[in-house]
């Protein structure tokens, strides 16, 4: 999960916050949340940023296939693709 | 039961062994037995030095995590810690350990006070730089940065003194204590504590 912190700045990349043990009933705003964000747009935001994580993690797994494929077409072995560039 | 009774004792082989006078009366408890220099034997007291001690020892061990994004310092919550020296000679020797993490190459400044007082910390160049205890920096924003010092310090005073951290991010990052910028709910992005402790010790 996203941090809370991370999904607060996500939605105000300015703000001042601390976030003791992750809890988003213990938010300090050092700013006095001048944007008025909610502890619902947070959550939401989180949720949006794990969906993101993931689809991120995946989009990277399937090019690096791609860059495989690509250059085991060129006539490179599996193993010297794997020597000269580690995937 | 037969008792032996002299008023001085020597070696019985050697060339020219001492002669010890025995004392006239005996000690009291816990003393032990020394010699003059010139074989005269009396009773003497163990000194202990009064400088050196530890008075007192405590620790506040922070298990959960923090968070901030904060540009300018702020108390990292729950690492703090109160004590009361028992004479305005002693010293507070002070233990901190600390495991923090950022977001890539973000820079984390952190630095130790005495109540609102910043100590321990490094002194001012140029005329932005932060003062700090320590400072974060790492490619990987999912690798702990452990962060240990001890500072002696001398508050002089017998009144409650608290000892805390305070932290302050680059712009732009999340800063953290005990848990990874980065990583999900699985096994491997494993959390941390961290501690601060302080031990009066006596002048």
């Amino acid at each position: 999960m996203t941090l809370v912190a991370n999904a607060i700045l996500a939605i105000d990349p300015t703000a001042q916050v601390s976030v003791t043990a992750e809890d988003i009933n213990k938010i300090t705003w050092h700013d006095g949340n001048p944007n008025r964000i909610t502890a619902e747009q947070i959550i939401e935001k989180q949720a949006a940023l794990a969906i993101q994580a993931e689809a991120d993690a995946v989009a990277e797994v399937n090019r690096m296939a791609s860059a495989k494929e690509k250059l085991e077409a060129l006539g490179l072995t599996t193993e010297e693709v794997k020597t000269a560039f580690g995937i | 039961m037969s008792k032996l009774k002299v008023d001085q004792i020597s070696k019985a082989t050697g060339a020219s062994p001492a002669t010890f006078t025995l004392p006239a009366a005996d000690g009291t408890a816990g003393q032990y037995m020394k010699t003059d220099g010139s074989g005269a034997l009396s009773f003497g007291t163990v000194t202990i030095p009064a400088g050196g001690k530890i008075l007192q020892v405590i620790q506040t061990a922070k298990t959960d995590t923090d968070s901030t994004t904060s540009t300018s310092f702020v108390d990292m919550a729950g690492m703090t810690v109160s004590i009361t020296p028992s004479a305005a000679t002693s010293k507070v020797l002070v233990f901190l350990n600390l495991n923090i993490n950022s977001g890539d190459l973000y820079m984390v400044n952190m630095r130790l006070l005495r109540d609102s007082t910043p100590i321990f910390i490094g002194d001012q160049a140029n005329s932005n730089r932060a003062r700090s205890t320590f400072v974060h920096r790492l490619k990987d924003a999912q690798t702990y940065g452990n962060y240990s010092g001890q500072f002696l310090d001398s508050p002089a005073t017998t009144s409650a003194t608290t000892y805390k951290m305070q932290w302050a991010e680059e712009s732009g990052a999340t800063a953290t204590l005990n848990i990874a910028d980065h990583g999900s709910d699985i096994f491997k992005y494993g959390t941390t504590s961290s501690t601060i402790t302080v031990m009066e010790v006596g002048a």
